[in-house]
């Protein structure tokens, strides 16, 4: 009985399919790669953003996406799409590099309000977040098993490592999870920021070109934004990506 | 001695029989805005006493000035008190009870009366008259957004005061800086020589609209009376008027497209690194921007040029204050490498800003500059080279390639991702779910066989009725019947008993069941089978296969009744 259930589980386990990849999406981003490498910089955001559509969690579309943007003259574009970039991969160098080359161009100062958008440098995005916690879950599981038959010291140790392992990156996901805010990059080039909904209210400061807020509500065609240090105020919805 | 003694324990046990009494006194319970007055509470019958906390209402200022202790004898009576002295200050006027004050003594709490003080709104003795007084103005009654504009508090005092605490109001809507530290100078004004204190603040608005700065004040001692025991002195308290300034939008008409909110007067200067270089080399552009206001906010200016490759450092940024004026300069570093050869002009530079002295959009500009760009020397038409300087410190000790992004992904397996991709995350939840069943089901199973290790009797009595059913399969056809059918009964019965099987006789069977629970005529059916049994197996009668099949199936019978009963 006990190896029919056991026979089972492991041919579920072992029995995922990987990802495949389609010809067309292959040559569309061969495609876009091309126009990017001829300086049609429009045309490949074009195609970047089609294949977006079918891959959102590839960082590496994010970054050539950004990438274009960079070139095109796109400086707030170009900052959102690394960031979003760096939200998946976390710890890729060029990614790094290329959103403080963005970063670098851009007018307003912030490094003060980097906290608020980045609350817990997890050096993990939550996919990975989410597997570590899966597989330390299973690792603990197994050892519980392992540990009704046999109770050596080694047994005993490791039960007290995968408890400790399955406790350390559930509480990285839970903060993960619950620090995430909503990102927005002003993409004009100067905008006003505003008191109240409304280009007549009172102008509280202004933003230039891939300065990052927090988006905290939207109404209308505006946008609420926070830098986080209790400047607050509205900004046209089409003044930023979000 | 003895004498001393008794003296010391009779004022010990005053001391502690002594009642304590705790008084709140004010000096003058109606006082102007700018006026302090004196407070004391004093505590009457302890020597120990906290500190007192006095409820103001937060309709006063109160500072604790100290405290002395006096222990007096009169005809034999030993009183101890306690006072401690406050300066008082009012907020706002209107009328406003102060206390009670509350000590404590001895883990207890004791609480004074209280005063009710009317405050008045400030007194209005001409300056001249007096012999202290204070103002606070700003240098305009109207700025534009982002102006300039000069607060200041002066002092004026004929008489020394001592111990002077300035408290300069919060400018709501404005950026302040201070304009450096006190300035004093003595002036004779009919003869009196009067001291002139003065403090300026640099304020920037940030809102427009009508403002009003809150007073300052200043509270300082003023010297009553000199004595070989030293000065008597009495608190004073100096309170500004509100100023009020407007503060104006910046004018719309004749706003330039390329106004980048620079309010101010200021200049623009260029200067190049070296006018004669290799096409690919790079050269250093600087542009500074340099005048009367605060320029940090001001953007990297654009050149319109597709003669060259232009890369921005990070721009340096220095303010100073002269006079009474900020003075700023934002310093932009490019370098400028060359697409072609030949002499290539580097455009005009143009800035724009307010100015709010003439009150109108002024621009200044810098000149073009002539760059001449001789052919590369290794001829590749491509190369792209750019120097990067560590252009905040004005040394150039590295040069490197660091002057574009990293490249783009190229491989299309990015497409498909990392493992985190392929793995299906779901599915890693059904190998949880299933390992966690999986451990409760291993679990279970295992705490049942240590808990029927230990129960041998239950397992026992649990499995008689298998083996007995294992055995029946067989036993019609067994040679001695008779025997076997005897022998598994008393086995299962043993089993079902926790008693030896094989020695239980038809003669046992009574006190087996004297307390048991099978009915009677389960007993006489199970003693009748017994003495067929023996009968057979021991009186040498031959048993029929009609005989068989009889006590077969009264066998089963009463095995399936004490299965039940027991």
């Amino acid at each position: 009985m006990i190896t029919k259930i056991l026979t089972l589980y492991f041919l579920l386990i072992f029995s995922s399919s990987a990802l495949t990849l389609s010809d067309v999406d292959t040559k569309t981003f061969i495609d876009s790669n091309t126009f990017y490498d001829q300086g049609d910089y429009k045309n490949a955001i074009t195609k970047y953003h089609e294949l977006i559509n079918h891959y959102p969690k590839s960082g590496e579309l994010y970054y050539n996406l950004a990438n274009a943007y960079y070139k095109n003259g796109e400086l707030g574009k170009s900052i959102f799409f690394y960031i979003k970039a760096r939200n998946i991969l976390p710890r890729h160098g060029d990614v790094k590099y290329n959103l403080e080359y963005a970063k670098n161009q851009k007018i307003d100062k912030q490094e003060g309000n980097l906290n608020l958008l980045n609350l817990f440098n997890i050096p993990f995005n939550e996919d990975e977040l989410l597997i570590l916690v899966t597989v330390f879950a299973l690792f603990f599981w197994i050892i519980m098993i392992i540990s009704l038959y046999r109770k050596t010291f080694i047994i005993v140790s490791t039960r007290y490592l995968a408890i400790f392992l399955l406790i350390l990156t559930s509480m990285m996901l839970i903060i993960h999870t619950f620090s995430l805010k909503e990102l927005g990059v002003i993409t004009a080039q100067e905008t006003s920021v505003f008191s109240t909904i409304g280009a007549g209210s009172i102008k509280l400061f202004t933003l230039h070109e891939g300065s990052e807020v927090v988006v905290l509500d939207k109404k209308d065609n505006w946008v609420l934004i926070t830098l986080g240090d209790n400047r607050k105020g509205w900004v046209p919805s089409d003044k930023l990506i979000n | 001695m003895k004498f001393y003694i008794l003296i010391c324990l009779l004022i010990v046990a005053n001391l502690c029989l002594a009642q304590i009494q705790v008084h709140l006194e004010v000096d003058s319970d109606t006082i102007s805005l700018n006026e302090v007055v004196g407070v004391n509470v004093k505590v009457i019958g302890a020597r120990n006493s906290s500190t007192p906390t006095i409820n103001t209402n937060e309709n006063f200022n109160i500072q604790h000035e100290g405290s002395s202790s006096q222990i007096s004898i009169i005809n034999g009576d030993t009183t101890i008190s306690t006072s401690h002295q406050y300066q008082l200050s009012p907020i706002k006027p209107g009328t406003f009870t102060l206390g009670p004050a509350t000590v404590e003594v001895n883990g207890k709490e004791f609480t004074s009366n209280t005063i009710s003080i009317k405050v008045g709104g400030t007194t209005n003795i001409p300056n001249k008259d007096r012999n202290y007084y204070v103002e606070a103005f700003l240098d305009k009654k109207e700025a534009y957004l982002g102006e300039q504009v000069i607060y200041t508090f002066k002092l004026f005092n004929k008489v020394q005061l001592y111990n002077s605490t300035l408290e300069i109001p919060k400018f709501d809507g404005f950026i302040s800086e201070s304009l450096g530290s006190e300035k004093s100078i003595i002036k004779i004004i009919n003869g009196v020589r009067w001291k002139e204190t003065e403090i300026k603040t640099l304020l920037i608005p940030t809102r427009t609209g009508d403002f009003e700065i809150p007073p300052a004040s200043i509270n300082a001692k003023l010297i009553v009376s000199q004595s070989f025991f030293g000065a008597e002195t009495k608190p004073v308290r100096l309170i500004s008027e509100t100023v009020k300034i407007k503060i104006k939008e910046l004018p719309l008409a004749n706003k330039p497209a390329n106004f980048l909110g620079l309010i101010g007067e200021f200049d623009i200067k260029t200067s190049i690194e070296k006018n004669n270089i290799k096409r690919g080399e790079s050269t250093t552009l600087t542009l500074e921007i340099s005048g009367i206001g605060d320029s940090r906010d001001f953007p990297e200016p654009a050149i319109k040029t597709n003669d060259f490759k232009i890369y921005n450092d990070k721009p340096t940024f220095n303010k100073t204050i002269q006079g009474d004026q900020i003075k700023s300069v934002k310093t932009f570093k490019k370098a400028i490498v060359p697409q072609k050869a030949g002499t290539i002009m580097l455009p005009a530079i143009e800035i724009t800003f307010f100015n709010p002295i003439s009150g109108k959009y002024e621009s200044r500009s810098t000149q073009a500059i002539s760059i001449n760009v001789l052919p590369s020397e290794n001829g590749e038409d491509e190369l792209k080279m750019a120097t990067f300087n560590n252009l905040t410190s004005e040394k150039r000790n590295i040069n490197l390639l660091a002057t574009d992004l990293m490249p783009i992904f190229y491989h299309p397996g990015v497409l498909e991702g990392n493992f985190t991709k392929k793995i299906n995350i779901s599915h890693l939840y059904v190998f949880n779910i299933l390992t966690f069943v999986l451990y409760i089901f291993l679990y279970y199973q295992k705490n049942m066989r240590n808990k029927l290790k230990l129960d041998v009797k239950k397992i026992r009595r649990n499995k008689a009725f298998g083996i007995f059913n294992k055995q029946f399969k067989t036993l019609k056809h067994q040679v001695n019947f008779a025997s076997h059918a005897s022998t598994m009964l008393r086995e299962y019965l043993g089993d079902k008993l926790q008693l030896d099987g094989k020695s239980i006789t038809t003669f046992d069977l009574d006190k087996i069941f004297l307390h048991s629970q099978i009915s009677k005529t389960t007993l006489i059916e199970l003693k009748n089978i017994f003495a067929k049994l023996d009968n057979f197996q021991f009186g040498g009668i031959t048993i029929s296969d009609q005989e068989k099949d009889k006590l077969l199936v009264t066998l089963v019978k009463i095995v399936k009744k004490l299965e039940k009963e027991i």
